[in-house]
């Protein structure tokens, strides 16, 4: 009788936990507490995200390959889960970069970011949506479908790392990892209503990374939380000795340098506010009342236009991008060069008329020495200022389909995350806010030295624990249940 | 600037150069595309630069090398190796025959 | 009235024997592997995979530039040379275009008397990586890749070569230099060594006050696939025969790249010469920068060089050049005669050579190959010894033997005494053979000379 009873109880108790979202919601760090605790194991919190997949991702597309394996992998140790998009290689899982020139691409070896997370005992849920070869800003010109954003999904998540910001902000994924080359992180997190980090250009590995722009491309993080993104960053982050651009620059405890109390000379200025939306220069506006509250100072600062930075962004990302997509020839892994689409080409041979005869002065060299030119510019403004505060992006989400419309798409949209990805400098987008009438996320940005990722984390955590992004994510993650 | 505008000639090369394949069609189309491209990025020439040098590398790092003789940690097994390829033969890659010598 | 002068320069690349490539941690040496067993993901090629080079290749390139009298640069870098072919993995080849590590040299052909006959230009030294290697089957072409990244070394001449047999001195005095260096197996059979020349023709036209008039040639010919130095010789030749035609019918030849047929002996047309902008050069972001401090410049130390060996046995041991010039060839076999040279210096006495120089000695049986080098340094000098012992002769034998020998050789004798005097030098070397070399020579003559008298 005291069997029956027992057993009974216990069901009971397993189907009120099915029941209620025990973590719908729940950063990587609180989830890890109930691990620890033992309130729930590894396993349930993966089944746990693989069902709301199975229920959530044919509307929104943010998976293309989700990982099963898990009940035949020998992982008892606590694990978290964790979605990489599809531009890092992961060992026997497809890696795609959303090109059917990669379509069935298996990775006979890890990248170091991914080597990172797995061996700090992470579980790769599943290979995210991205632009094709991470050319873009909307997820559109990935071969196997847009990502839809999870705000309204008739509106593009962003791109390129799509798939990533709407996996986290459709609770998908607790956390995601992304890349980002000139506001492929920022941007769509920014659309998606979540965190997006872009560490400094050297500091995290792109071993491993399939190749966009190798002077600029960045992997980085999507996440719910400040804590989250630290505590990844702290993973992932450090010199990796099969990538000689990374840097031998000490890697210091993020978490704990969240919790510091800390004040700051914050640099606004004019020039990131040019065409910007007016509900999105409000938000702005606000968050600078908001600061001095708390006691910073807000210090008014001039930069370069971000123009040019579209135009050398332009360039060089071309000039790269052509040479790095020149190793697929179907030969050794992969399909033939007609698999490309039109997104590809069109950058390719950008990239080959620059570089070709009586042209490389003119347009490849001029855009460094530009280059140049805005790395100074940062420079001196850094002198007089920690952190610069700019809205992400210039408009909210665009409707699908949109950005055909523009023959710079990306680069327009990604205007004032351009000159921070073209100095190599660390940046963190993070929700403030709507825009009413649509409902959609607004994103404000931190720019900050390099290598000091530790001071844009701890203002976006000063930010968060005062503001809690104006209910942002908590209202997104809403029209997700379990 | 004095620069020669793009002709389809011009992209059908650009194509043959980055071994693309590209029709007549999407030719003339891209041509368009690429032009309106290059007359934006020209906008570089409004800022003054002879005497700035070029930048390469973000990061100042140089003199990144290993050690030769150090243990690899990344080679390959022939399974692996060829786990992605489409046509291989005796443990080689195969391509179409090419006439050279 | 015109005439022809050829214009002929040299690119060689070298493998270097390093133990791994230059890239990544995979093996260099792939002679007789199992293809595709030594590759990794940077090396293939694959989707994310990333370059870091390999410090000895840099250094042995410095070593090779300071060799070649180059000045090396104190800024370097490596830079993308694009072009699609199926044995380049990555669609380019990561080289060095207008930083190479080394520039300015120069490296001097010498005559048989080891004389400087003329000094060649060294426009370059830079480092690269290898392709994969093509194997061509039936109904395809396949591809190995463990030669993919392999580190090597190119070196450009200025175009001061005038004829083949300069270029091949150059070439033959080069391997043994780089042989020296111990950087490269330099073997043109086995691939580590390969080189091709461009010719181009110019005319020199003598007008009638005797000035010379001179027409650089604005074209030139690139010659691949020649295997060895003997077919360099041939190839050159023949191409410029072939371009001395083309110009006599008042045509210039065409600027191609022709290969070389080893059984025919002649040149073809391939392809012709890519212009050096389809390559489109530019600087590799997955490298850093070089810089090189003068500090590090100067540690890396050339050792004595070929030449500098045999000026050095010739002024302070006093061999003479031809011996001279054999010792230095390959480095070990220098090495075990300066090491004999310095121990037996204080058993000099024992060698019973009076005021011979010991040194030419040894440089001779060496030379001669009289006494083995395979032997240790100690073993060389106890045979040696022993060898020049004044040899104790059997005088009994000594005489039964001569008078064998003259008994037998009566017309030989009759030569003799009539006046040809070196007719005894036959009679000599016959005793000398019965004696089984247990006399000494001068002894032989003596005795011979005295029972030839007597008669």
């Amino acid at each position: 009788m005291q069997k029956i009873r027992k057993t009974i109880v216990l069901r009971l108790e397993k189907f009120l936990r099915n029941k209620q979202p025990m973590f719908l919601g729940k950063s990587l760090i609180f989830i890890l507490e109930l691990i620890k605790k033992k309130k729930v194991s590894t396993k349930e919190v993966i089944d746990y995200f693989l069902k709301r997949i199975d229920k959530y991702n044919s509307k929104i597309n943010a998976y293309l390959t989700v990982n099963r394996t898990y009940n035949s992998c020998k992982l008892d140790k606590i694990g978290l889960p964790i979605a990489v998009k599809d531009n890092f290689c992961t060992k026997g899982i497809r890696t795609t970069a959303s090109s059917k020139v990669l379509e069935n691409f298996i990775p006979p070896y890890e990248s170091t970011v991914t080597k990172r997370l797995l061996d700090a005992s992470f579980f790769i849920l599943g290979k995210t949506n991205l632009d094709a070869w991470a050319h873009g800003s909307s997820t559109e010109t990935s071969d196997f479908g847009p990502t839809k954003n999870p705000w309204d999904l008739s509106r593009s998540s962003g791109g390129s790392s799509g798939g990533s910001a709407a996996a986290v902000s459709s609770y998908l994924a607790p956390a995601t990892i992304g890349s980002e080359t000139a506001g492929s992180i920022r941007q769509p997190a920014a659309w998606s209503g979540v965190i997006g980090l872009k560490p400094t250009y050297g500091r995290v590995s792109r071993y491993g990374l399939i190749a966009m722009a190798s002077s600029l491309d960045c992997p980085g993080s999507i996440t719910l939380t400040t804590e989250d993104a630290a505590l990844i960053l702290k993973i992932i982050a450090g010199k990796d000795k099969f990538d000689a651009t990374t840097a031998n620059w000490e890697v210091p405890d993020y978490l704990s340098e969240l919790k510091k109390r800390r004040k700051f000379v914050i640099g606004v200025t004019e020039e990131y506010l040019e065409g910007v939306d007016e509900e999105i220069k409000e938000a702005f506006y606000r968050l600078i009342e908001i600061l001095k509250k708390l006691g910073h100072q807000i210090k008014k600062i001039k930069l370069l236009s971000p123009k040019y930075s579209i135009s050398v962004y332009t360039i060089i990302q071309r000039t790269e991008v052509s040479s790095n997509l020149a190793r697929y020839d179907g030969i050794r892994y992969g399909n033939d060069r007609t698999f490309f689409g039109i997104e590809a080409k069109k950058r390719i041979m950008l990239g080959t008329y620059v570089l070709s005869y009586g042209y490389y002065d003119a347009y490849y060299k001029k855009a460094q020495k530009v280059r140049t030119l805005i790395i100074e510019d940062f420079k001196n403004v850094f002198k007089e200022v920690d952190i610069i505060l700019a809205p992400t992006t210039p408009v909210t989400a665009l409707k699908l389909g949109e950005f055909e419309k523009y023959p710079f798409f990306g680069e327009l949209m990604d205007v004032l995350a351009e000159p921070a990805a073209i100095a190599g400098l660390c940046a963190i987008s993070f929700p403030f806010g709507l825009k009413k009438k649509e409902n959609l996320p607004i994103g404000l940005q931190l720019m900050g030295r390099w290598f000091e990722e530790e001071n844009i984390l701890n203002l976006t955590y000063q930010i968060e624990k005062e503001t809690d992004f104006l209910g942002v994510i908590k209202k997104g993650i809403k029209n997700y249940p379990d | 600037m004095g620069r020669k505008k793009l002709s389809k000639e011009d992209v059908l090369h650009l194509a043959r150069l980055a071994a693309l394949t590209l029709n007549e069609e999407e030719a003339v189309k891209y041509k368009k595309q690429l032009e309106e491209t290059i007359s934006y990025i020209e906008n570089l020439n409004e800022l003054e630069t002879s005497n700035i040098s070029p930048t390469s590398h973000i990061i100042p790092i140089t003199n990144i090398f290993f050690d030769d003789g150090e243990k690899n940690k990344r080679g390959l097994s022939l399974t692996e190796v060829f786990q992605n390829a489409k046509n291989k033969e005796n443990n080689c890659f195969k391509v179409r025959k090419i006439f050279e010598e | 009235m015109s005439n022809y002068q050829p214009v002929i320069g040299l690119e060689i690349h070298l493998e270097l024997k390093t133990f791994s490539k230059m890239f990544c941690q995979c093996a260099a040496n792939y002679f007789g592997k199992e293809p595709n067993t030594q590759v990794c993901p940077v090396c293939l090629g694959f989707p994310g995979a990333l370059p870091v080079p390999n410090q000895k290749a840099i250094e042995w390139t410095i070593l090779i530039g300071k060799a070649l009298n180059c000045r090396i640069n104190s800024f370097s870098k490596f830079d993308r040379k694009h072009y699609f072919y199926p044995d380049l993995p990555k669609g380019y080849q990561i080289s060095q275009y207008d930083e190479p590590i080394a520039e300015n040299g120069k490296f001097e052909i010498r005559n048989s008397r080891f004389e400087i006959k003329k000094t060649i230009r060294i426009r370059r030294v830079h480092l690269e990586e290898d392709t994969g290697k093509l194997i061509h089957s039936k109904n395809g072409t396949l591809i190995d890749f463990n030669r993919s990244g392999v580190p090597l070394v190119e070196i450009v001449t200025e175009p001061d070569f005038e004829n083949s047999n300069d270029v091949k001195r150059f070439l033959e005095e080069l391997q043994v230099l780089i042989r020296y260096l111990g950087v490269s197996e330099a073997d043109m059979e086995k691939g580590t060594m390969r080189m091709e020349p461009n010719i181009s023709v110019r005319k020199i036209r003598i007008t009638n006050n005797n000035t010379q008039n001179n027409y650089w040639p604005n074209y030139k010919v690139e010659v691949k696939n020649i295997n060895s130095f003997r077919f360099v010789k041939q190839a050159i030749d023949y191409e410029i025969k072939r371009q001395i035609e083309i110009l006599n019918k008042g045509k210039i030849p065409i600027q191609e790249t022709r290969g070389f047929d080893e059984k025919k002996g002649i040149t073809y047309s391939q392809r012709t010469k890519e212009e050096a902008a389809n390559y489109r050069y530019f600087p590799e972001p997955d490298i850093p920068p070089l810089v090189f401090t003068n500090d590090y410049i100067n540690s890396i130390k050339v050792p004595e060089l070929p030449y500098q060996k045999i000026e050095r046995y010739i002024s302070q041991f006093k061999i003479r050049f031809e011996e001279a010039f054999i010792l230095t060839r390959d480095k070990k076999v220098a090495k075990y005669f300066e090491t004999i040279i310095s121990k037996i210096r204080n058993q000099i006495a024992k060698l019973h050579i009076k005021n011979q120089n010991y040194k030419q000695i040894i440089a001779n049986f060496i030379v001669n190959k009289k006494i083995s080098t395979q032997l240790s340094v100690d073993e060389f000098i106890d045979k040696l010894i022993d060898n020049l012992k004044p040899k104790e002769v059997d005088k009994e034998l000594l005489i039964e033997l001569i008078d064998k020998v003259l008994k037998n050789n009566q017309k030989t004798i009759e030569d003799y005494k009539k006046g040809k005097t070196n007719a005894i030098m036959f009679l000599i070397g016959q005793v000398m053979k019965e004696m089984k070399g247990k006399a000494e020579p001068k002894i032989v003559r003596e005795e011979i000379e005295r029972r030839i008298n007597k008669n």
